[in-house]
C-alpha cells in the first residue's frame, strides 16, 4: 500500500461531501475538539424536498447547536394518517397516530432541507476547530497510517478517518474498495411544495395509490410538501403540467381534504432505487448518509437514518480520543459497523418490504396489508409501540412487517 | 514507509513491519491485549486526570506529563499516552519489540522515546510523574529490587501504576490452565504461578519505600460478554495505584 503520510502534516479527521449528512457529521466530530477538515464545495442547495425530523434527529441538532438556529422554520407533525387509495379489492381501513397517544408534543418536524443546510452551514462556520476546503475531492487513496484526500484544485492532506458523506456516487466508498448492490425501483419521486385553503392542523397524510405513496407533508403556514411517488412515466406527465393543472391533480389525490392547492415554485423528480453496500466502513474510511444507504421516500427514514449515522460515529470518535486512540483504527472501524448495521441492513429491509407490498398486485398480499394496518390502528398499545419505534430504532420489526 | 535511510537492512524491516503489525492486530495474536487496553488507559488517565487536577474529558488531558513505560512492548500504551499529551519513555529488554514499536510510532508520528533497556540499567537519576509496570512483575527475578528501582524513579508529586495477576488457586485456574491451555490466548509457559505476587506483597515492598497503595481494582473478564471489567474482586488480575506517603 501507497503511504503518504510523509510528504503532507495528517489529520485526525476528514469529511467528504457537504449535504446534510456531511455537515452533521463535521460539526459533530469537530465538537470533540479534535480538529476536523471538512471538504466539501460551498453551493447552493438546489432541489425542494424537506425533511421530516424524527424523534432523536431533533434531540442530535439540538445538541450539535443547529436546531435553535431553525426550529421557527419547521412545521410540528402532530398527527399522521395512512390512507388506503389502491382502490383495491381488500382495503386497510385508515390509520391515524395522534403524538398525544405517548406524550410528545409532535412526532417530528419537516423542514425544507435549503432551510436546514443553511442552518448546517452557519454552524458549521461557527466551529473553531473546523476547516473547510471548499473543493470537491478529486482523489481518494487509502495508505496504511492515513488516507490522502487530494481536491480537484491540488490541495490535499492525509487523515486517519476519512468520512465518507459523498452520496450515491460515493468516491470514498468506491476507494474503501466496498462494492455496492444497486436496484433501480422503477418508480420515480416527483417533489413540489403547494399552499392550500384549508389547514393542514399538523398532520401529515399518507396516501397509498397502488403506484405508490403520496404524501403531503405540513410546512409553516398553510402550505405542504408533497412527495409523489409513481412510475417514471407518471411522473413526467405530472411534472410536465401547468402549476394550475399540476394543483388540481394534487387536490385530487388528496381528496380535497386540504382544499384548493397552488403549486409554489419548481418541481423536481427522483428515480427511486435501493442502495446496499457490503459494509460500512474499511481503510480508514467510514460511509454515512446516502453513501451508505439509499432506500425510498417512504416512512420519512433517508436522512434520519443518516443524522444517527453522524450521531453515533461522533460518539464513537469521542470515545476513541478520550483515550489517546487513533480515529481510523480498526476498533472505531468495527465497532461502527456494529453500531450502525443492524439499523441500516433492518430498515432498508422493511422498506422496500412494505413498498413492495404497496405496489404489488398480487392478490394475498392486499389483505395482508388491510389486515396488518388494521390490526395497528385498532389495538391501542400496538398503535403506541408503532409509533414510537418510527420515531427511533426498530420500527423496522413492527409496523412495517405488518404492512 | 518510505523510509529514506540507507543503512538500514531492508529485510529487517520488513520483519519488524510484520511484528508490529502483529502486536497492533486487534483481532491477531494479542487480542486480549487489545481487549483489556481501554481498561488500563482509562484507570491511568483517571488516576493522571485525579492526582494533576486535569479534566478526562479535554483533549490533551495528560500534556506536559512525564510517563515511564517499563515493559512497553510494541507501544500500545505509549501510544495512547502520548496522544493525550504525555511525553512517554518506552523501555522494552526486546530489541524486536523497540524495533516494531519505532516503526509504528513513525506511521503514527508520534514522538516517544523508546529504548531498549531495563529498569535497573537505566539512569538513576531520570525521575517521571507517573512510572507504569503493567504485567511485568510476574515476571522480573527479584520484585522488591525492581519495585525499589520504580519507586526512586517516581516523583515525589507523582505516583505508579502496577498491575499484575494475584498468587490465588482461582488465579492458578483461570491464568494458567485457562489463558494458556483452555483459551490458548497466551503461549503455554508465559506465567509461573509461583512468580505471581499478591497484593500485600506489593504493599510490603512499596512500604520499604515510603509508598502507599491509594487505589486497588480487580480486573475481571466475563467470558459471555468476552468483556474486561474493573470490579472489586483482586483474587486474579488486579491494578493498583501507589503514591509516596
Ligand atoms: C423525494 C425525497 C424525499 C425525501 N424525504 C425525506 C424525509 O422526509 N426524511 C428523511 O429523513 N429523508 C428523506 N429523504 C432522504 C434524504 O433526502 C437523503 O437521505 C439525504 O438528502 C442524504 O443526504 P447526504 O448528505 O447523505 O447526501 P447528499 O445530500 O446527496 O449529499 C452528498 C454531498 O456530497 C457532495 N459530493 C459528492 N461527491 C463529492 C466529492 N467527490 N467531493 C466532495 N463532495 C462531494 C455532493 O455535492 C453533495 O453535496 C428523501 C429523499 C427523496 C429523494
Amino acid at each position: 500500500m501507497s503511504d503518504h503520510s510523509g510528504r503532507h502534516p495528517v489529520q485526525p479527521i476528514a469529511v467528504v461531501g457537504g449535504g446534510p449528512v456531511g455537515l452533521a457529521a463535521a460539526i459533530a466530530l469537530a465538537s470533540t475538539g479534535e480538529n476536523v477538515t471538512l471538504v466539501a464545495r460551498k453551493v447552493p442547495y438546489v432541489d425542494n424536498r424537506t425533511t421530516a425530523l424524527l424523534g432523536k434527529s431533533i434531540d442530535f441538532l439540538d445538541d450539535i447547536g443547529v436546531w435553535r438556529l431553525c426550529a421557527d422554520k419547521s412545521a410540528a407533525l402532530k398527527v399522521m394518517r395512512l390512507i388506503d387509495d389502491t382502490g383495491r379489492l381488500v382495503r386497510a381501513p385508515e390509520v391515524r397516530f395522534s403524538c398525544e397517544e405517548i406524550g410528545r408534543a409532535a412526532f417530528g418536524y419537516n423542514i425544507e432541507n435549503r432551510l436546514l443546510i443553511a442552518a448546517l452551514e452557519q454552524r458549521a462556520s461557527e466551529c473553531a476547530s473546523l476547516t473547510r476546503i471548499d473543493d470537491d475531492a478529486a482523489g481518494i487513496i487509502p495508505g496504511d497510517a492515513a488516507v490522502n484526500v487530494i481536491a480537484k484544485g491540488g490541495q490535499q492532506l492525509n487523515a486517519r478517518l476519512v468520512v465518507g458523506c459523498d452520496g450515491r456516487h460515493s468516491l470514498c466508498r468506491e476507494a474503501a474498495d466496498i462494492a455496492v448492490e444497486r436496484r433501480d425501483l422503477g418508480q420515480t419521486a416527483l417533489t413540489f411544495n403547494v399552499s392550500h385553503t384549508r389547514p393542514h392542523r399538523d398532520t401529515s397524510t399518507e396516501f397509498h395509490t397502488p403506484s405508490g405513496p403520496c404524501v403531503f407533508v405540513p410546512l409553516p403556514d398553510q402550505r405542504c410538501s408533497v412527495v409523489w411517488v409513481s412510475r417514471p412515466d407518471e411522473a413526467a406527465r405530472l411534472s410536465a403540467l401547468g402549476d394550475a393543472e399540476l394543483g388540481r391533480a394534487a387536490e385530487r389525490q388528496a381528496h380535497s381534504i386540504l382544499g384548493a392547492m397552488s403549486v409554489e415554485g419548481a418541481r423536481f423528480t427522483f428515480p427511486l432505487s435501493i442502495e446496499r453496500p457490503a459494509r460500512l466502513a474499511a481503510k480508514r474510511i467510514v460511509l454515512a448518509g446516502e453513501a451508505a444507504h439509499v432506500i425510498p421516500p417512504i416512512g420519512a427514514q433517508g436522512l434520519n437514518m443518516g443524522l444517527r449515522d453522524a450521531s453515533d460515529l461522533a460518539e464513537l470518535v469521542a470515545e476513541c480520543l478520550a483515550l489517546g486512540g487513533d480515529p481510523g483504527s480498526d476498533d472505531v472501524l468495527a465497532g461502527y459497523q456494529r453500531s450502525r448495521g443492524a439499523d441500516i441492513a433492518s430498515r432498508t429491509f422493511a422498506i422496500d418490504l412494505a413498498n413492495r407490498s404497496l405496489i404489488s398486485d398480487f392478490l394475498p398480499v392486499q389483505p395482508a396489508r388491510a389486515i396488518g394496518l388494521g390490526l395497528i390502528g385498532s389495538i391501542g398499545p400496538l398503535r403506541r409501540l408503532a409509533m414510537r419505534e418510527g420515531l427511533s430504532p426498530s420500527w423496522r420489526n413492527n409496523l412495517l412487517r405488518m404492512m | 514507509m518510505s523510509s529514506s535511510a540507507t543503512t538500514v537492512d531492508p529485510a529487517e524491516v520488513a520483519r519488524f513491519s510484520r511484528l508490529s503489525a502483529e502486536w497492533w492486530d486487534p483481532a491477531g495474536k494479542m487480542a486480549p491485549l487489545h481487549k483489556i487496553n481501554p481498561l488500563r488507559l482509562t484507570y491511568i488517565r483517571d488516576a493522571a486526570c485525579r492526582k494533576f487536577d486535569r479534566s478526562a474529558r479535554s483533549l490533551g488531558c495528560l500534556s506536559g506529563l512525564r510517563i515511564l513505560d517499563i515493559g512497553c512492548g510494541a507501544g500500545l500504551l505509549c501510544e495512547p499516552l502520548t496522544r493525550l499529551g504525555a511525553q512517554v519513555v518506552g523501555v522494552d529488554p526486546s530489541e524486536s519489540n523497540i524495533a516494531a514499536a519505532k516503526v509504528h510510532a513513525a506511521k503514527s508520528e508520534l514522538l516517544i522515546d523508546y529504548r531498549c533497556t531495563t529498569i535497573e540499567e537505566m539512569n538513576r537519576h531520570e525521575r517521571f510523574d507517573i512510572v507504569l509496570a503493567m504485567e511485568v512483575v510476574e515476571h522480573v527475578t527479584d520484585v522488591g529490587a525492581f519495585l525499589d528501582r520504580c519507586a526512586a524513579m517516581t516523583k515525589p508529586s507523582g505516583f505508579m501504576t502496577v498491575s499484575t495477576i494475584n498468587r490465588t488457586l482461582k488465579s492458578f485456574a483461570l491464568a494458567i490452565v485457562g489463558a494458556e491451555y483452555v483459551l490458548r490466548w497466551l503461549p503455554r509457559g508465559t506465567h509461573q504461578w509461583s512468580k505471581f505476587v499478591t497484593p500485600d506483597e506489593l504493599a510490603r515492598h512499596l512500604e520499604r519505600n515510603r509508598f502507599g497503595i491509594t487505589d486497588q481494582a480487580g480486573v475481571v473478564y466475563s467470558p459471555f460478554a468476552d468483556r474486561w471489567s474493573v470490579a472489586s474482586d483482586v483474587d486474579v488480575n488486579y491494578m493498583l495505584i501507589a503514591e509516596a506517603v
